[in-house]
């Protein structure tokens, strides 16, 4: 059973508990009147407790070989809730974050790096706006652009990003990884070479226990490009 | 002398000081291999050769950079232009061959030392004019230098930059024979040998069989990506060695050599 904030109990069990205590007093009682079990009338309560017990532990023996209790609070998307932050993102898990505007990934990584995380952020938009914005703390700032200056990356230079992420990766565990420039590499580079790119760092990721998300508007996307991007990746889905 | 070793890490390698390429050689070349330096103009096999024994002067070893294309004082220009700094090395230019016992008492002097020679000091040693061109003994004046040096173990690695000039200023007149014997006069001296050669097509040298006398050839190329043009860099060969023949992407930054995996596509 994992260890969870219990905030809803599984609906299974709830019925296996009541459904055990009316089942084993109907028999027992049944028994009683029909002679097939002899007990006094003073000694009535005490055998009946006895049997509810012996009835509930059956069921429940049934119960948990038959079906996994999981007491947990998820969404399909793997985001969990937690009470130190607004969200907790599934170790070594990869996200896509179809959405127009930026504000649900800065949301995301900001609350993931309150929460004692290291982060890289790469993005499109000037490094310094994102300082205001994010405020980041430690942040690994790269900013996706063909001029030469500090903390940037052509991106031509596809496997300079690459080496830059998972050298990155190499130095701790435990990281997240923001992407906030999907649409730009899709218009200066082949699909398929960013989709490889995409992969490998999932794999990275995954290794690592990190946490990847790319964020994208989907309307900028061709329905195939789309299609292989969900495949691969897990969505998230209005998790707050 | 090559002795028969008992196990794979008694090996002793020099690596070539590529980030992230040494990997795919198992830690480096294995100490006196003679290995092929191949690719077209421009595709940084002299840097780079250039780099690995800066950083293994560094270490200690003392290593001779014989430059046939330029002169030694423009090629060390070139490399502090790209951020090589000398003076953390003992360098030691011969300009001169008579000066040979000098250079050798320098270097045995200082440890990690790079011996820098050019053209213009083989030319002094083959004396007057009328002995310059393809009738001068270019081949055995450079075999000497190189033979005097290791066997005063001033020597450890040998850079030749490059052979493709060692042809034009020597007639050849049976290369098989004569570059195998010259292969085998490197091996025996116990250094390890960069010969920066030039390709033509898919030849690793200009006679076809250096490719088949070398211990190893590591091959830099040039491609152009759109208006992009990346530098790669992979293994050919490299005997006693596991490799990774992939092609990776040779990128130089912050005064240091990077070997990039290459996506595809």
């Amino acid at each position: 059973m994992r260890r969870q904030d219990l905030r809803k109990f599984d609906i299974h069990l709830m019925i296996s508990i009541l459904s055990t205590f009316c089942i084993g007093s109907f028999v027992f009682i049944l028994f009683w009147i029909t002679n097939f079990i002899i007990v006094k009338p003073a000694n009535l309560r005490f055998y009946l407790w006895i049997s509810y017990t012996v009835f509930f532990l059956i069921a429940l023996i049934v119960y948990l070989a038959t079906k996994q209790p999981t007491i947990v609070w998820t969404k399909s998307t793997g985001i969990e809730y937690n009470q130190k932050g607004k969200y907790t993102l599934e170790n070594g898990q990869s996200y896509i974050i179809k959405d127009k505007k930026k504000s649900i990934l800065r949301s995301i990584y900001k609350d993931a790096i309150n929460q004692g995380k290291t982060g890289m952020y790469i993005t499109r938009t000037n490094p310094n706006i994102i300082k205001k914005k994010l405020k980041p703390k430690n942040t690994l700032l790269l900013w996706l652009t063909e001029v030469d200056t500090n903390n940037a990356i052509n991106p031509i230079d596809i496997e300079e990003l690459a080496y830059t992420i998972k050298k990155f990766l190499s130095k701790s565990k435990n990281t997240i990884i923001s992407f906030e420039g999907v649409e730009y590499l899709i218009n200066v580079l082949p699909f398929r070479k960013i989709l490889h790119l995409f992969q490998d760092l999932k794999d990275e990721v995954a290794l690592n226990e990190s946490n990847l998300l790319l964020r994208f508007d989907p309307d900028l996307l061709k329905k195939k490009e789309l299609r292989l991007i969900e495949k691969e990746f897990m969505e998230w889905k209005d998790g707050i | 002398m090559v002795k028969i070793i008992e196990k794979k890490s008694d090996i002793k390698r020099i690596p070539l000081h590529v980030e992230g390429f040494d990997e795919q050689l198992d830690g480096g070349i294995p100490v006196g291999h003679v290995c092929l330096m191949a690719g077209k103009a421009g595709t940084m096999k002299s840097s780079a050769s250039f780099n690995c024994v800066y950083n293994e002067v560094l270490t200690g070893k003392n290593a001779l950079y014989l430059s046939l294309e330029q002169s030694s004082t423009s090629l060390l220009n070139h490399m502090i232009g790209m951020g090589f700094d000398l003076s953390e090395l003992n360098v030691v230019i011969l300009s001169d061959i008579g000066k040979l016992d000098k250079c050798i008492e320098a270097v045995n002097s200082n440890k990690g030392s790079l011996i820098m020679s050019d053209v213009a000091a083989i030319r002094k040693q083959l004396g007057d004019i009328k002995s310059m061109g393809p009738q001068a003994d270019w081949l055995n004046a450079i075999k000497n230098i190189v033979q005097k040096l290791a066997k005063s173990n001033a020597c450890d690695i040998f850079v030749l930059d490059s052979l493709s000039a060692m042809y034009a200023l020597s007639k050849i007149k049976n290369p098989r024979a004569e570059l195998f014997y010259v292969f085998e006069f490197l091996r025996d001296l116990d250094i390890t040998s960069f010969l920066v050669t030039e390709m033509f097509e898919d030849k690793f040298g200009e006679y076809g069989v250096e490719d088949y006398l070398s211990d190893g050839i590591i091959q830099f190329a040039m491609l152009r990506d759109g208006r992009k043009v990346r530098r790669e860099i992979s293994v050919i060969k490299m005997r006693a060695t596991e490799t990774n023949n992939d092609v990776f992407i040779l990128d130089y930054k912050n005064k240091k050599f990077r070997a990039l995996t290459k996506l595809p596509y």
